[in-house]
């Protein structure tokens, strides 16, 4: 079985949309063994047939929730609700079909960092900027867990 | 008194929008809008850059069809070049696309619309998905996501990686097939091609069941735009394009892509960001037109592979003249997998696929270039204007599912006049209109993908703005 599994999703062309790929991008560099980094656009369904196979997964995505304003982990758990099942997966929904299609799914989490801009072509705003560092610790922290 | 439904966004679409279905003072609709909230600003965003990137850069508008995006940018580019691309680069470019349209469909098809039709309309919500697909018909969801990773796995067999591939280049492509690669991907075609053929005989036994969403999925006259070959057949990379009326008639054609303005208009309407193309000698908006499947489809004479134009056959039964209802847009995804498929295993074999000769080098030998293929979801058009040194100057793109606007406003529209009798927001007319418009797989996604940003929401305002009624859908 593989190791650990870090998707950071997201636009890196646009704005704090590039936390995620951004965040999972900095793992990368970091060489951690058995760590794997895929860095996708959109969380896509094909994205079970790698979480089938990893022993623990961490997403790191950007936050649109409002009053989010520091990074954020939950665990995450399958869900096969429907509404956002498409091109547009969410982790758990991801979960739930690495379960039904492969039989099983590894522990996950999810690790949001607060974004306040979306715009094309911006860099990451002030407020993203900050909550790198604390987000990357907080990945790193996971794939360092025994 | 006038009252508005808000459905906010749609689901299972990639990209944010919103639906406003406006109701008369009787409670009868009169008219709806699918708005796009998310603006497309690439366009303003290439200026200034050389124009060597742009089949890098506009990828990044979608995570779904960046490949379309890399072939429309790339054929812009090469007529800045005013190069002709050596044989194997044009093949090895349509050998991706093919797998483009392949995975693409297949997602659209056994991820997202499958569910509706194949369990049931009235299946609540909670059941009616990929995941109650799954429970119903394991074979047929399994062998829907091996097929999308067979269009997958050409894609990244030539580009290298699955999403995003800077492969294709001004005046070729970087890299040809392996011959590793040629052989995975013959191995895969037989199963490919069952599951086409076993999803295709399966989605016409369940026709039957659908008469009215047949009826009134967007059935309605309209104009269809594709690309067509010199002999009219099925056309996905490369061609002219034509337009057909709904009769079935051909009133353009052989037009060469750089002269798409003289019939292609494009309208602005206020309450969305995605363009409203129409056909020019016709007017805005009495020059509606589909695009995609359906449309490809409608315009061509035969698919040119021998099991896709007997489905061609049978798909026309369902018309007189053009196929006008968008609910046969899936059975049109089918048939062109099956085409997909079919040229696939025609060219695998052809010795100029390894043919190290892949790249035509020249310099900037012309200010403006016209590049356009078919996307999964119809034609795209890229359009570059450069100065002397090959900087961009203006761009100008026209997408998919910016054509298929107004139709989308019209099945909308259609849908709920049929579903929304008095006050109440049925769950009926809410289930169809999704459906309705995910029939035309509509692409949004320069959109973001941020945690909490995905919800349905449904509101019924009063003429005075007030909040009649609102449902939520997390």
């Amino acid at each position: 079985m593989a190791g650990i599994l870090v998707i950071g999703c997201g636009n890196p062309l646009r704005g704090d949309d590039a936390l995620g790929p951004r965040i999972a991008a900095a793992i990368a560099e970091r060489r951690l063994p058995g760590v794997r980094v895929l860095t996708p656009h959109q969380l896509a369904p094909e994205l079970a047939a790698d979480l089938a196979q990893a022993r623990r997964a961490i997403f790191v995505d950007a936050s649109s929730r409002p009053g989010q304003d520091a990074v954020e982990l939950r665990s995450i758990e399958p869900s096969n609700e429907p509404t956002a099942i498409g091109h547009l997966s969410r982790p758990g929904e991801l979960l739930a079909l690495a379960q039904a299609l492969y039989g099983r799914r590894p522990p996950a989490w999810l690790v949001t960092a607060p974004a306040q801009s979306f715009d094309i072509g911006a860099p990451l705003s002030a407020g993203a900027e900050k909550a790198m560092a604390a987000a990357i610790e907080s990945v790193a922290s996971l794939c360092h867990m025994a | 008194m006038a009252r508005r439904i808000l459905i906010d966004p749609v689901t299972r679409i990639e990209g944010h929008a919103k639906i406003t279905i406006h109701l008369d003072g009787a409670g009868n609709v009169s008219d709806a809008r699918f708005h796009v909230v998310e603006f497309r600003g690439f366009e303003k965003f290439c200026e200034g850059r050389p124009m060597w990137e742009m089949p890098s850069i506009t990828p990044r508008i979608c995570g779904i069809c960046p490949v379309s995006h890399l072939l429309a940018s790339a054929k812009a580019c090469d007529a800045i070049l005013a190069v002709r691309i050596p044989l194997a680069a044009e093949n090895l470019r349509r050998l991706m696309n093919l797998g483009q349209i392949i995975q693409s469909h297949a997602l659209s098809f056994f991820h997202l619309s499958a569910p509706d039709f194949l369990l049931g309309w009235e299946t609540p919500p909670q059941a009616r998905n990929v995941f109650g697909l799954i429970r119903a018909n394991p074979d047929l969801a399994r062998g829907g996501i091996r097929l999308r990773q067979f269009g997958q796995e050409v894609i990244e067999l030539l580009g290298g990686q699955k999403i995003h591939p800077a492969w294709a280049v001004p005046g070729g492509v970087r890299e040809p097939l392996t011959d590793e690669g040629r052989q995975h991907i013959r191995t895969r075609l037989p199963e490919a091609l069952e599951t086409a053929r076993h999803a295709i005989q399966l989605f016409r036994k369940t026709l039957g069941q659908h008469e009215r969403e047949i009826q009134v999925f967007g059935r309605f006259p309209s104009l269809f735009l594709g690309l067509a070959n010199e002999e009219g057949l099925w056309e996905h990379y490369d061609g002219f394009l034509r337009f057909v009326d709904a009769g079935g008639n051909v009133i353009a054609d052989q037009v060469d892509v750089s002269q798409y303005r003289d019939v292609i208009g494009e309208a602005v309407q206020h309450d969305s960001y995605l363009k409203s193309p129409y056909y020019r000698p016709m007017g805005f908006p009495e020059g509606i037109y589909r695009v995609g499947p359906l449309a490809r489809l409608n315009v061509c004479k035969e698919m040119g592979t021998p099991l896709a134009n007997g489905e061609l056959e049978r798909f026309r039964s369902f018309g007189r003249g053009a196929v006008t209802s968008s609910f046969l847009y899936h059975y049109a995804r089918l048939i062109e997998i099956l085409a997909c498929i079919e040229r696939i295993q025609a060219m695998i074999d052809g010795p100029e696929l390894l043919s190290d000769r892949l790249r035509a080098d020249a310099g900037i030998n012309k200010l403006e270039g016209i590049g356009a293929s078919e996307a999964p979801r119809g034609t795209l058009f890229h359009h570059y204007h450069v100065d002397e040194d090959g900087l961009i100057q203006k761009v100008n793109m026209i997408i998919a599912t910016g054509q298929n606007n107004l139709a989308m406003n019209r099945t909308v529209a259609q849908i709920a006049r049929h579903y929304i009798q008095g006050d109440t927001i049925p769950e009926a007319m809410l289930n169809r209109v999704e459906a309705g418009i995910r029939a035309y797989d509509p692409c949004l996604s320069c959109s973001t993908h941020a945690d909490g940003s995905l919800a349905l929401k449904v509101v019924l305002l009063g003429p005075d703005g007030a909040v009649l009624d609102e449902v939520r859908r997390e």
